[in-house]
């Protein structure tokens, strides 16, 4: 028997990942990037919002799906580009995603428990 | 046996053949930019958390020339995504059924897009009013 593929598992990562990005997107990147309002980007002003654990989870999770969706369309589309299927460079795509996604749910963690 | 020996067309430069095939690639491409700012938005978590002197550098960097283009770069990479994902949204939906009602395409697009409004219209609101 052919072990399992482990791509429904990937592909869900990458539509959870693309729907979060469509939904609250580019409105976070207007409010970060103007900044919307003009002292959104204050230490204090900052500090503020994460400490409700809703924002540090909401930002830690979106850090973390975004990751496994680049890293899933990169990848196809690499393919496309008609890169080999070397077994290496998926290793290197979701691995990247996965250590960037522990990382975003240790500094998450640090925030819901301060 | 025969090996056959009908003419397969090179796959090579596929993507200077049509527009739509490039309009792929750009859309597909998001995902790079996408990738990237979650990247920076790990970095500000994490210097906001370990003081004032970090989070200072940090945002020395998205407001500098650099990091404004960045974010401009950001802006039209997620609202492109945004656009084309939605549009396909009610591709990858089974087709459903209300009672004797059928949810047609246009209706998952609208719906998908008017929660995208919603989503946005309710983040803007709690930054101006939350993070006062």
């Amino acid at each position: 028997m052919r072990p399992r593929s482990p791509e429904p598992l990937f592909w869900t990562l990458f539509g959870a990942g693309g729907m979060l990005a469509a939904l609250v997107g580019p409105a976070l990147v207007l409010i970060l990037g103007l900044p919307f309002p003009p002292g959104a980007l204050e230490y204090a002003t900052l500090r503020g919002a994460m400490g409700h654990p809703l924002v540090a989870l909401g930002l830690g999770v979106s850090v973390g799906l975004w990751l496994f969706h680049a890293a899933h369309r990169i990848l196809h589309t690499l393919y496309d580009l008609g890169v080999p299927h070397a077994p290496w460079l998926p290793r290197v795509c979701y691995g990247g995603a996965t250590a960037g996604t522990l990382a975003a749910l240790g500094v998450t963690l640090a925030w819901v428990l301060q | 046996m025969t090996a056959l020996r009908t003419h397969t067309r090179s796959m090579k430069g596929w993507w200077r053949r049509h527009p739509a095939y490039r309009q792929y690639l750009l859309r597909e491409a998001t995902s790079v930019v996408i990738g990237l700012y979650a990247l920076c938005l790990l970095w500000g978590m994490t210097a906001l958390l370990l003081g004032p002197g970090a989070h200072d550098v940090w945002r020395a960097c998205v407001q500098s020339l650099p990091g404004r283009a960045f974010h401009l770069l950001a802006l039209a990479a997620f609202s492109w995504h945004a656009w084309t994902w939605f549009r396909l949204l009610p591709l990858t939906v089974a087709p459903l059924r209300l009672g004797r009602y059928r949810i047609t395409q246009t209706l998952v697009h609208r719906a998908a897009l008017g929660a995208w409004a919603l989503a946005s219209a309710a983040l803007l609101v709690a930054a101006a009013g939350g993070l006062r």
